[in-house]
């Protein structure tokens, strides 16, 4: 039960950690990287779940859900380093509080 | 299915003005002079039949537990009758009027739709239905207000949607409530309400924003805002809708209501019809007092409008048979007396570009034909036996003096008193002799001309075979009779 | 084999198939396979909503195996009216962009992945409303947003990548905190599917902390205020047919999870006072969204704005919940219908703002004075649209406000009403904001001299629809009967 805590905690504060940087950070790489933050504290409450009931054998289903998991959050990486990428080349602006000068969009 | 054909068919012509597009005006005016035509005549049959006794009637499953019905009673065959009549002769008015006009297709198409709504809000069973219509009776309203698409008529516009929609937003929640507690209440002669008579406090809030919803249609004052802006629209429009169809609406909203939902014996003992019959007296004697000092004809039109609507309400809000009978056939023959005025105010303008009643010297000379029939018109709407407007007012005053409130027929005498006032300056302004010299040209288009000439007898036939079976008057007492147990004069 | 049985398994399957065949197509055969999927598409949902009228609900063990080892697909009256309405927009959608993206730019950035994505994010759409298992609903989200946020920034815009960018990340928070929901909610029941959760779900901190969580991101997802920061720039300044698709459909995806999780999943009071709380923010999002929607210069921003209120709505079945199984019943028909209703005339106006962007050149309300001379189908669509919008009858929206009005005043908390009928005044207000300008007699100098008739018409057809949407209020109302909430909350049709 204790290991059980651990990774809990450790969890919930890397996904605590994940979030202030996603809301406070600038720089856009940051916010991409704190997003990857909350995914990892949250696959590691659900390592630790595997492990919950002593009698019985490992849980399968939360190692499924963190595979899963990582999958998608690579994915959503990747679409985020991507539009990053695209948005400064465009604008040479690296955050979302500055205003680009012109749009020219639709 | 035939309770709905006065409704659906102009609605089918409508569609099919904005199908035909803006070129094709021959094929357009012969759509919609038949579809007046047929609709006219299908009225009629409903109206031989309701007199028999048979009230067709037609429903359909919409909300749940709710359903929209339609019912050719004889009150509502009343108003539509007069929507669709006069339909017909706008329709003729129209054509001659908007000959030189753009967006033909787009007046068309809506004006129709007006009169399906118009037709609809007659015929609706059940409160439900008659919001429906009477919400569309705004929407379609709408593009015909800004018709002319100028600012001053967008902001006509504004004003009359905020009008319009703000009493909507009440009448819903007064009908949805009404629905809440009551269930399926179709309007039933002399009441509707039995089973729930004892939830009084709630009734008393439904009944006050019912009649704000149906009051600012009825201009009943201080909702009347809208309808002086309003009357920037076409003449056609300020004609059929402003004085007939969108008006009369209101204040038939306001008949149904009194009168086959609450009843006239719940509408008093909750202490409701007073109160509605004092706003509809202050109504009367300012409304009155405005339209004297109107320089702007169609204006002084207008107030008018807002004065007659509100011997309609007060009429209603009496609770006496004469009264509401009275009130009833005036809904019939203001309609006539005043599409008369504003098709004259349309043809003056269309013709002169006489806006205001200090331009008119001349006029009578001019244009003898139209200018004899606003007169007859006017002196009808003073109250002058034995023209239309008489046989009505006289009810309502006798009915009020039945029903012992004297105060209610001094109102009516000293409006009709008003009437005067603000009536005969105009006929004394187009007698003076002046710049619209007949020399100049002659009358009106004769498409405008001869709807004016036909209105204008309907104004003295009517009034005088008022005491003859079939005529408003007596279809009135026929239609008011059962919600007064039977009541017969 | 039964073949009704496996139709929500088709219905994934089919646009997955679709998306993957228009990738290899290539552009030229793209937009015929993505029609083609459309058409199908359209025929397995009605197919499935005529089934569910016939048989009820009904579950689909995906790849054969059950719960609570496999994932079930959960085929209700609710999920039914949902994949029908997704058909038809998305079929509609389908249509207009083969003109839209035609006219445009055939260099333009991704414009030949556009079909891909949209039928993929189509799948994911389908799956979610489908999904009867809380992880594979996190799973369905981040589809949906992956291809939303892509679709976004297809045209590769500066403003885009940024509306892009902060949608992501929206996005990513409200992936994640939906996670850590789930991990808490399994910490403590060992269980995921939806049915099971139901039956077993007891008084527990974890559990309830967890719900919580899963609710708090699934509202940043819908967008209901004050979580609406990401929407107005992303629906406003993305293609219009993927506006389209975003303000009408992928808000309702997510809606539908807190709809079930709140509704039919967790006991009356489990969550206390949180039904309450998404009330109050639901009637302040109709208030908020309406006066931004006034402010608005610029079309897509008005119309983005409309949707942050009427997402308002879709909450007021919160707080009505607690009265019966009567009131329960108004108001869940009350908010489908007002799904149907918004989804059919908001892809019809983000289309129709598309059209009036391309014909005029620019996007200032202000300055397309004239539309109506110009354009008449089109400003017509706009209105009917607008009609719907506003809740006035005969529409969809009519029927919606009207069922919960109704409900509001069976329940006694009669301010609900008030906040109903306040929504649509103010509706009526922004909406003739737009439209007096449209009605005006301006001369029209045009970017595009003529129309294509699809992007003349189809906006049109969408807000008839939402129009006529009301003739079709029994069918809707038989079909929430068949839905688990009212089935579970004991309401026999």
């Amino acid at each position: 039960m204790s290991t059980y805590l651990v990774y809990t905690a450790g969890g919930v504060l890397l996904y605590a950690l994940g979030t202030y940087g996603l809301l406070a950070r600038r720089h856009l790489i940051h916010k991409v990287i704190s997003a990857n933050f909350m995914g990892s504290g949250v696959f590691l409450i659900l390592i630790g779940l595997g492990n919950r009931s002593p009698e019985g054998g490992p849980d399968p289903v939360p190692q499924a859900m963190v595979l899963t998991g990582i999958v998608v959050t690579v994915a959503l990486t990747a679409l985020g380093l991507a539009i990053v990428k695209r948005y400064y080349t465009a604008t040479g602006i690296d955050n979302l509080d500055d205003e680009p000068s012109a749009g020219g969009d639709r | 299915m035939t309770a709905w054909l006065p409704m659906l068919i102009p609605a089918i012509a409508g569609i099919a003005t904005f199908a035909l597009g803006e070129s094709r005006g021959r094929a357009r005016n012969a759509v919609n002079l038949a579809a007046a035509a047929i609709s006219i005549a299908l009225v009629a049959r409903l109206v031989v039949h309701a007199y028999n006794g048979t009230v067709i009637s037609s429903t359909l499953p919409m909300l749940p537990g709710l359903s929209l019905g339609m019912s050719a009673d004889l009150l509502g065959l009343l108003f539509a009758t007069v929507a669709t009549v006069l339909w017909g002769v706008t329709l003729v008015y129209a054509i001659g009027y908007m000959d030189h006009a753009t967006d033909r297709a787009r007046f068309f198409g809506f004006f129709a739709l007006c009169i399906a709504a118009a037709n609809g809000v007659a015929l609706a069973d059940d409160p439900l239905s008659l919001f429906i219509f009477y919400e569309i009776l705004s929407l379609t309203t709408y593009p015909l207000v800004v018709h002319n698409g100028t600012p001053e008529a967008l902001s006509a516009g504004r004003k009359y949607l905020f009008y319009a929609l703000g009493g909507g937003a009440a009448l819903l929640v007064g009908v949805a409530w009404l629905a809440v507690i009551a269930g399926q209440t179709p309007f039933t002669p002399g009441g509707a309400l039995a089973a729930v008579s004892d939830r009084t406090a709630e009734l008393r809030v439904i009944f006050a924003l019912m009649v704000a919803g149906f009051g600012v249609k009825a201009a009943l004052m201080p909702l009347h805002g809208w309808l002086p802006g309003a009357m920037v629209a076409p003449a056609p429009v300020s004609s059929l809708l402003h004085a007939v169809a969108v008006v009369k609406a209101g204040v038939f909203g306001i008949i149904r209501l009194v009168n086959e939902l609450y009843g006239p014996e719940l509408a008093t003992s909750l202490g409701l019809a007073t109160p509605l019959a004092i706003f509809a007296g202050i109504t009367i004697i300012v409304a009155s007092v405005i339209a004297l000092r109107q320089d702007d004809f169609k204006r002084r039109l207008a107030y008018s409008t807002i004065a007659q609507l509100s011997y309609i309400t007060l009429g209603t809000a009496l609770c006496s048979p004469l009264a509401a009978a009275g009130a009833l056939a005036h809904l019939a023959h203001h309609a006539v007396m005043k599409i008369t005025m504003f098709f004259t105010a349309g043809s003056v303008y269309e013709t002169l570009h006489v806006k205001k009643v200090s331009q008119m010297p001349g006029l009578a000379r001019r244009m003898p034909l139209t200018m004899a029939s606003f007169a007859v018109a006017a002196f009808a709407l003073a109250g002058i036996p034995p023209l239309v407007g008489f046989a009505s007012k006289w009810m309502l005053g006798v009915g009020a003096v039945e029903d012992g409130s004297v105060w209610a027929l001094l109102i009516y005498v000293a409006s009709g008193a008003l009437a005067i006032g603000y009536m005969v300056p105009v006929l004394t302004s187009a007698l003076r002799p002046g710049e619209h010299d007949p020399a100049t040209g002659a009358e009106s288009d004769p498409r405008m001309l001869w709807p004016i000439v036909t209105v204008g007898v309907l104004t003295i036939v009517l009034g005088l075979t008022a005491g003859l079976p079939g005529s408003p008057v007596h279809w009135a007492m026929t239609a008011i009779s059962p919600s007064f147990g039977g009541w017969t004069p | 084999m039964n073949v009704l049985a496996q139709l929500p398994g088709l219905l994934v399957a089919v646009p997955l198939a679709g998306a993957a065949i228009s990738f290899v197509a290539g552009r030229r055969r793209a937009p015929h396979v993505a029609i083609t999927t459309a058409f199908v598409v359209l025929g397995l949902a009605v197919a499935l909503a005529v089934h569910v009228l016939d048989g009820g609900p009904f579950r689909y063990h995906v790849g054969g195996w059950g719960a609570p080892l496999g994932i079930d697909l959960v085929a209700d009256g609710a999920a039914a009216l949902f994949l029908v309405l997704t058909a038809i927009v998305g079929l509609v959608v389908t249509l207009y962009a083969t003109a839209y993206f035609r006219t445009d730019d055939e260099t333009a950035y991704g414009h030949g992945l556009f079909w891909t994505l949209w039928l993929f994010m189509w799948t994911s759409l389908n799956a979610l409303f489908l999904t009867g298992d809380v992880f594979n609903v996190y799973v369905c989200l981040e589809l949906v947003g992956i291809s939303a946020v892509t679709l976004v920034t297809i045209g590769g815009g500066a403003e885009a990548l940024r509306a892009g960018a902060r949608y992501l990340f929206a996005s990513m928070l409200g992936a994640m905190t939906y996670l850590l929901g789930v991990a808490l909610l399994y910490a403590a029941t060992g269980q995921l599917d939806m049915d099971v959760l139901r039956t077993t779900l007891v008084a527990d901190t974890t559990a309830a902390t967890g719900l919580a969580l899963m609710i708090a991101a699934l509202v940043l997802k819908t967008a209901l205020v004050p979580a609406h920061f990401w929407l107005p720039a992303a629906h406003g300044s993305a293609p219009s047919p993927v506006s389209a698709v975003l303000s009408s459909l992928v808000v309702k995806g997510s809606y539908f999870v807190i709809l079930r999780l709140m509704l039919d999943v967790m006991p009356a009071g489990y969550l206390p006072g949180v039904d309450i709380f998404l009330g109050v923010l639901g009637s302040a999002a109709i208030v908020w969204g309406s006066v931004q929607a006034l402010l608005q210069t610029r079309i897509k921003q008005l119309v983005a704005y409309s949707t942050v209120a009427q997402i308002g709505y879709l909450f007021l079945v919160f707080p009505l919940a607690r009265h019966g199984a009567d009131v329960l019943t108004l108001a869940l028909t009350g908010v489908l219908v007002h799904a149907l209703s918004h989804g059919l005339a908001k892809a019809g106006l983000f289309l129709g703002a598309g059209s009036l962007m391309t014909r005029f050149g620019h996007d200032r309300i202000a300055d397309m004075g004239g539309a109506v001379r110009s354009t008449p189908a089109l400003t017509f669509g706009v209105a009917l649209a607008g009609v719907t919008m506003m809740g006035l009858p005969p529409s969809g929206g009519f029927g919606a406000k009207w069922l919960l009005v109704s409900a509001a005043l069976a329940s006694g908390e009669w301010w609900w009403a008030v906040v109903l009928v306040t929504g649509g005044l103010l509706a009526a207000a922004y909406m003739f904001r737009l439209l007096s300008v449209l009605l005006t007699d301006a001369p029209t100098e045009l970017h595009a001299s003529k129309g294509d008739v699809r992007t003349e018409w189809l906006p049109l057809a969408l807000a008839l629809g939402a129009v006529l949407l009301v003739l079709a209020i029994p069918l809707v109302s038989n079909l929430a009967a068949a839905s688990n909430v009212l089935i579970h909350a004991g309401v026999t049709p």
